[in-house]
């Protein structure tokens, strides 16, 4: 999965990134769970080895938090952050 | 947006954040009122005439808060800097912001700071600077609703209010016109830089400041601005900077006093 569009920014503060599309000029502020999928979105990882790593980060069943991490994956793809 | 009539006797130059304005006014009263409440943006000389070719010109003769009405839109229509619709008020450099839609309280809490003691930046819009985001005051002149003046315990509608003399207002509706030096308040001056953000939640939630995340105060900037537009990818970087080295809190408005020293006491 990933990595993100050309040309899309990112900043942090406090571990929260937030995304600046140069092409349409839109800004997306990330929470916490939302920054962390952002961070292994390098194109080296699959959405179910994304949804692995997490869960082991957050010691939880991957099936707690696969449907928040596909959710988010699918907003980031329909804002043009990553390619659809 | 304006007409010059022939027959106005005096008119008043202002200029007002990055726009030069005249004002045409035929009655010594309404002069003296319009003097008073945009002494900050009082222009010394004639105004250049702008690239687009023309001075912007506001009649004074619909009532005050019209004119204030008029006069706030042209300013902000043609502002140059990244303009957030917030109150601002400041002590010793630093800034306390709020960012918030029209109605939220913002003026209120303005004025209740005010009377607290903190210099006035404005209830209207955080304007920083493009290139380094620092804050430029933009002092305009408070509108307070009856219900806003009474509950920073000022007379609901004094003599000389705002829309005395407007046929659609009645004397209860009437809204009060007052500046920083009538609330006994300076306008905040010199190197201005954003220290705290205070997010306003709706009434009714626990009292006091809350600290809340930084990037809540990024995504409100943002919300909240309407020069973003201008240069959306530095909009993008300026919340961030401005916010580097900010705080950012949570309030639910109650009592406009009690909220204003909470704020005074982010400033000590």
């Amino acid at each position: 999965m990933g990595p993100p569009v050309p040309g899309v920014r990112a900043m942090e503060l406090d571990g929260d990134i937030s995304l600046y599309h140069p092409d349409t000029g839109q800004a997306l502020v990330l929470n916490d769970t939302a920054s962390d999928i952002w961070r292994l979105l390098d194109g080296e990882q699959s959405v179910d080895g994304v949804i692995e790593v997490l869960a082991g980060a957050y010691r939880t069943d991957p099936a707690e938090i696969g449907e928040d991490v596909r959710r988010v994956i699918a907003n980031l793809t329909e804002h043009g952050f990553l390619p659809g | 947006m304006a007409s010059s009539p022939a027959d106005a006797r005096t008119v008043v130059r202002l200029r007002v954040l990055d726009t030069d304005v005249v004002v045409h006014v035929t009655d010594a009263g309404v002069e003296h009122a319009v003097r008073h409440l945009f002494a900050p943006f009082t222009a010394p000389t004639a105004p250049t005439a702008p690239p687009d070719g023309g001075v912007r010109e506001v009649t004074a003769d619909a009532g005050l808060s019209v004119v204030a009405a008029e006069i706030n839109a042209l300013a902000l229509a043609g502002v140059g800097c990244f303009a957030v619709h917030a109150g601002a008020v400041a002590s010793g450099g630093s800034v306390v912001a709020f960012p918030a839609a029209s109605g939220a309280g913002k003026t209120t809490l303005t004025a209740a700071c005010l009377l607290a003691g903190l210099a006035y930046v404005t209830d209207e819009a955080l304007c920083l600077d493009w290139t380094d985001g620092s804050v430029r005051p933009y002092p305009r002149p408070l509108a307070l609703s009856p219900w806003s003046a009474a509950a920073v315990g000022l007379p609901a509608t004094p003599a000389g209010s705002a829309d005395v003399g407007r046929a659609d207002v009645g004397p209860a509706d009437a809204e009060v016109l007052v500046t920083a030096a009538d609330l006994g308040a300076p306008v905040a001056a010199g190197p201005l830089r954003t220290a705290h953000v205070v997010l306003l939640d709706r009434p009714g939630g626990p009292a006091g400041l809350r600290p809340a995340t930084r990037s809540a105060g990024v995504a409100e900037l943002l919300r909240r601005s309407f020069t973003h537009w201008h240069r959306p990818e530095r909009a993008f970087e300026l919340a961030h900077e401005a916010l580097a080295d900010a705080s950012v809190w949570r309030l639910s408005p109650s009592v406009p006093a009690a909220d204003a020293t909470a704020i005074a006491a982010l400033l000590r």
